[in-house]
Formats: C-alpha cells, structure tokens, sequence
C-alpha cells in the first residue's frame, strides 16, 4: 500500500514562480500540504495571494517550478483531469441570469462528461442532490442565483465547487462579501468537510483571526514570496505582523484561539496628512 | 415546511423552455405553409399538395419544385446558420452585443466569395474558401482585440466594423469592376439576398452547414460552463484555448455557408439568440437549438414579407428593417439597466 514513491502530500508546489506577461508576481514558493490539511495565505495587499491561488489551480501557467496534485504535475494534466480532483471558489462570480441553484450546481458535474454531452445520469444527478444538502440549500434549490444573499449565493457555489467531489479546494477570499455571521457559518461548513471527508484546503484570506482560528498552518506571503509558514501559534506573532501587514499589534489568548488587536499602523508607513 | 415533504422537482424551467420551441416550430410550419402557397402566383393549399406530389399543373410544378423550395430552404439555411452563429459567438464572449456581421467575419467571407465568383474560379470552393476567409477574418479581430488582460469587447466591435467596412468596400469594386458593371448584382450581394437561388448553391453548401450546426450545438455544455467566467470554467475543466477555437471556427463556419448562400445578411444573428435567451434563459441546451429554429424562422418570415410588396426587396432590407429597431431597443434597455 504505502510505496516509497508515493507521494505524500495531497497538493505540493515546487519552486513556483509567475504572474502576468514577463513580470513574476510571485517566486520561488514550495511547500506541501497533508491530506486533509487546511492552509490559509495571508499578506498585505498586492503581496501576490491571489495570483499563487491562480497558479495552484492551473488557470494561470508558471513561469517557473511545478505544482504536483497527488504526486503528478497539473500542468500535464489535462484541464478535466485536474478538476476532478481539485476544485476552485474564486473571489467574484459571474452569475448567469435565469440559472436556478440546482442547475449552477449540476455543473460541478461537467469534470465527469463528456464535452458533448446533454445530460446528467442518475448517480451524476443524485452527487448533485448531496451537494446541496450539505450546503443547506436543498430548499433553495429551483430559486435563482441571482436572487440569492451574499451568504447564500457563496453557498451555492461552495456546493458547485462540492459537486466535482474534490480532493484539494481552494477558495479566493470566501467571507469577503458575507458578515460576521455567514462568515462563521461558511468557515465552519468548510470545517465539517476538512474533517469529515479529510478535504484539503487552502484559502486565502484577510481576516487574520479567522484564519488563525481555522486553519492547520498558515503562509505568509510578502512581495511575492513566502515568507513565514508554520502553525497559527508559531507564525502569528508582533514581528511577523509587523513585517507582512506594517502594524502594531497585540495578540490576545482567548477560548477562540489567538485574537490580534491591531494598535497603529508603523508611523513610518503612515500617508502624509495634508493640513491646511 | 422541511426539505423532505419538498417534492423534488429537478426540472421546473425545462416545461417553459418545451413550450417555446414547440410555438416557434408552429410558427416555422404556418409560415413554410404561406411562403409557399403565396407570391406572384398564388396557390391553393390542394394545387400546392398536387404540385408537391409532382402532380396536377405543370406550371405550379415549375413555380414550387424549381423557384419557391429551393428559395425556402435557403432561407431556412441562412436562418439557423446565422442564428447558431450569433448565439455561439455571444455566448463565447459573454456579451450581447456579438454577432458575425458586427465582428467582421461575414465581410471575410463575402470577399472572398466574391473574388472568386467575379473571378469565375473554381465555383464548388465556394464555401470552403469563404470558411478560410472567415477564419482568418475572425483571427485578424481577434489579435487586434487582443490585449495584455483579456479580449475587450469594445476592441473587438470596432476591430469588426473597420474590417468590415474596408472588406465591403473591395467586394463592391470586385462586383463593379466585373463583367459590364453588375451593380444590381453587387447591390443584392451587399444587402443579403435570396432571389434566384437554385439547388445547386444549396447542395454545395449543405453538408458544410450540417455538420456544423450538430458540433455547434453539441458545445450547450461548454457554453454554460463559459457562462460562470474564466476562472470558474477552467477549474471545471474547460481548456480555454481550446473550447474558444472550436466555438470560433464553427460560428465562422456557420457564418460563411449563409455568406456563400445570400450575401451579408444582417441582424438575424444578433437579435435571435437574445430573443432565445427572453424565452428559455440562459441554459445553453436551450438557446442553441432555439437559435437554429429562431434564425430559420425569422428569415422564413422576412422572405415571405419581402415578396409580398409590388416591387420584391432583397431579403437584407426585411431584416435590417425589422432588426435595427429592435437592436437600437436591446441598447436603450442595456443602458437602463446599468
């Protein structure tokens, strides 16, 4: 069973470079995440979160390094193959108007078909149903995505993303849009699946303590390049915070987990105020 | 009520989506019923049955067998290529505003279709060749649109006019410069026409277009996956690259068997897929194959109209004159929503 070259880690990525045209936005990222494994990316704005979230997910061509899914490289691997296995949230969605829930989320199925193909068959359509009810959306599910809350609508992508049955999921700022409550909901929802049916995932996020709170490990990213990783309690610290987001913090020990308070922003980074 | 006692209703939309193409299939039968018993000369439905059976007046023989089908089923063929066409390439680009005659690639045919008609070359070519000049047509838009970040829409529509509008201007001297001066010709070419067509442009071009609207509409899938954005597609295991050169190629190819047939046919492949899309949604599987039945219709419809009046007008003018008001709708709606 467990043959020495067997890979490891559940999503791997090897001295990863790229970015847009001839400019590399990030560089020289490795590490390796255990099934099972929850993993957020933070850093400041423009420190290339989303861009590594792009090369993870095979949409955007590395300049550099591989990134291997389950020990093979994605790059290789036809788009379908990969999204079998891997599943993306991105941060904005473009909603089709007159798309019920159901149909938005039948699509998660398309990594299965063929390109011509018309229809669902039935274990296709029944992966479909488990989706939406492990999203809580089985009473949502002939209504429009269009009329959906924030917090619903991020649902029902989620059971999109649920229905390609994948083994890494990665999420581009999930609770962005939501508020306080639907941002817990969602995290915790993704928490069931990470422990449940051992999902690996990686989301990169700007709340410092939701991430803390969440995740296994958690990546630093500034200017491009990986800068601290490591569990919450090791990588959150006032220098670190410091260096990635330039504040002043303290950090709290509280029956959540870390809690950062952010005091000032560094004096020395602060914008001119003109006064008059 | 809990989601148990919810009966399960997997497909409430598709009901909806049946009833449109069957009203649009009724449509399409009553109008072919018209169009054909209808015109300079007119016919019974019983002379049109006994004509359609090789029987009764040899006359109304001649009138349906040689002059009114063929003139029908390419009216038919022009429609569904030019309404598959439009709907392929709105949806490719996510943008309503995408039709063959906006973005160039019928002008690409039409030169090339010209040149070789005017030239007197190699006749049975002419659809393939119209194909090529589409292609390349659609490439020339296509890098000029192109841009670090993407395809800008904007880019592309203006790319598309410029071209067109050069390509229109070569074709009008090629059909000038001919013989002792077809203006007439060149005029009913320029505006789209279907006046005169014989079996033998329809047999040259059929297959081409067949097999083109099955791969066309076999692509619902990819399309409504196309709808979600890029990013959202690939990860579902789209390849981009891939999925825009077939969708392209097949509405050019589309584009360039209704060039071959009628000329440059305008507004059917713009407004048909939108009225698609009013009726059955955004559900691709839907809005292809209603697109194919909608084109056909719409231009079955602009015939019959077009030989209605004293003085028979060129198929393009019925549907220029129908669809600009509804264009000009689509943009003043378009604005007000935004």
């Amino acid at each position: 069973m467990n043959q020495p070259t067997e890979s490891v880690w559940a999503l791997e990525s090897q001295a990863l470079s790229g970015g847009y045209g001839t400019e590399s936005i990030v560089q020289d990222i490795s590490f390796g995440l255990h099934p099972g494994e929850w993993l957020s990316i933070l850093g400041a704005n423009g420190s290339g979160k989303s861009t590594l979230l792009r090369l993870l997910s095979r949409i955007l061509l590395p300049q550099q390094g591989t990134v291997l899914l389950d020990g093979k490289a994605i790059h290789t691997q036809s788009a379908q193959a990969v999204a079998r296995s891997l599943a993306l949230l991105p941060q904005q969605q473009t909603i089709p108007p007159g798309l019920t829930v159901r149909q938005l989320v039948s699509l998660g199925r398309a990594p299965y078909q063929p390109w011509w193909s018309w229809e669902l068959d039935v274990a296709d359509r029944q992966q479909v149903t488990r989706s939406l009810e492990s999203a809580g959306l089985m009473d949502y599910s002939d209504r429009l995505v269009e009329r959906l809350s924030g917090g619903e609508r991020q649902r029902a992508f989620l059971a999109l993303a649920l229905a390609q049955t994948p083994q890494v999921l990665l999420l581009d700022e999930p609770t962005t849009y939501l508020d306080l409550r639907y941002q817990l909901e969602l995290l915790e929802l993704l928490k069931r699946f990470n422990q449940d049916q051992n999902l690996t995932i990686i989301t990169v996020l700007h709340d410092v303590n939701l991430a803390t709170r969440f995740s296994d490990r958690l990546a630093l990213l500034k200017h491009g390049k990986l800068h601290h990783l490591g569990a919450p309690i090791d990588v959150v610290t006032p220098e670190n915070l410091a260096e990635i987001f330039g504040i002043d913090a303290a950090i709290l020990q509280t029956p959540v987990g870390l809690q950062i308070c952010p005091l000032a922003p560094f004096t020395s980074s602060k914008p001119q105020v003109q006064t008059l | 009520m809990t989601s148990s006692q919810l009966p399960s209703l997997p497909r409430a939309l598709p009901s909806r989506s049946i009833v449109a193409v069957l009203i649009v299939c009724v449509g399409l039968m009553l109008t072919l019923v018209l169009s054909l018993t209808q015109g300079t000369v007119q016919m019974s439905y019983a002379e049109l049955q006994q004509a359609l059976w090789h029987q009764g007046s040899s006359i109304n023989q001649t009138i349906i067998w040689d002059l009114r089908l063929p003139r029908i089923v390419a009216a038919l063929m022009v429609g569904s290529a030019l309404g598959l066409s439009g709907a392929l390439l709105q949806g490719m680009l996510r943008n309503g505003l995408a039709d063959p005659f906006i973005l160039g690639i019928s002008a690409g045919a039409g030169l090339v279709a010209v040149a070789l008609f005017t030239l007197g070359l190699m006749q049975s070519w002419v659809p393939l060749a119209a194909w090529v000049g589409a292609i390349v047509t659609t490439s020339m838009v296509y890098l000029l649109a192109r841009s670090s970040t993407g395809i800008s829409v904007e880019r592309l529509v203006l790319g598309g006019v410029a071209i067109s509008s050069l390509f229109g201007a070569v074709q009008s001297t090629l059909l000038l410069l001919s013989e002792d001066g077809r203006i007439q010709a060149a005029l009913n070419w320029l505006v789209g026409s279907l006046n005169g067509r014989g079996w033998n442009e329809l047999t040259m071009v059929g297959p081409y277009l067949a097999i083109a609207l099955v791969v066309g509409c076999s692509l619902a899938q990819v399309m409504n996956l196309l709808q979600l954005g890029d990013d959202l597609a690939v990860s579902l295991g789209v390849s981009l690259m891939r999925s825009r050169l077939l969708i392209g190629a097949i509405a050019a190819l589309l584009a360039a068997s209704a060039v071959s047939i009628a000329g440059l046919v305008g507004f059917v492949g713009l407004i048909v897929p939108h009225g698609a899309r009013l009726l059955v949604g955004t559900d691709y599987r839907w809005v292809l194959p209603l697109s194919v039945l909608g084109g056909a219709w719409t231009l079955l419809l602009a015939d019959w109209l077009s030989r209605l009046g004293a003085i028979e007008l060129p198929v393009g003018i019925v549907t220029a004159l129908l669809g600009a008001p509804v264009f000009i709708w689509l943009l003043y709606r378009r604005s007000h929503a935004s």
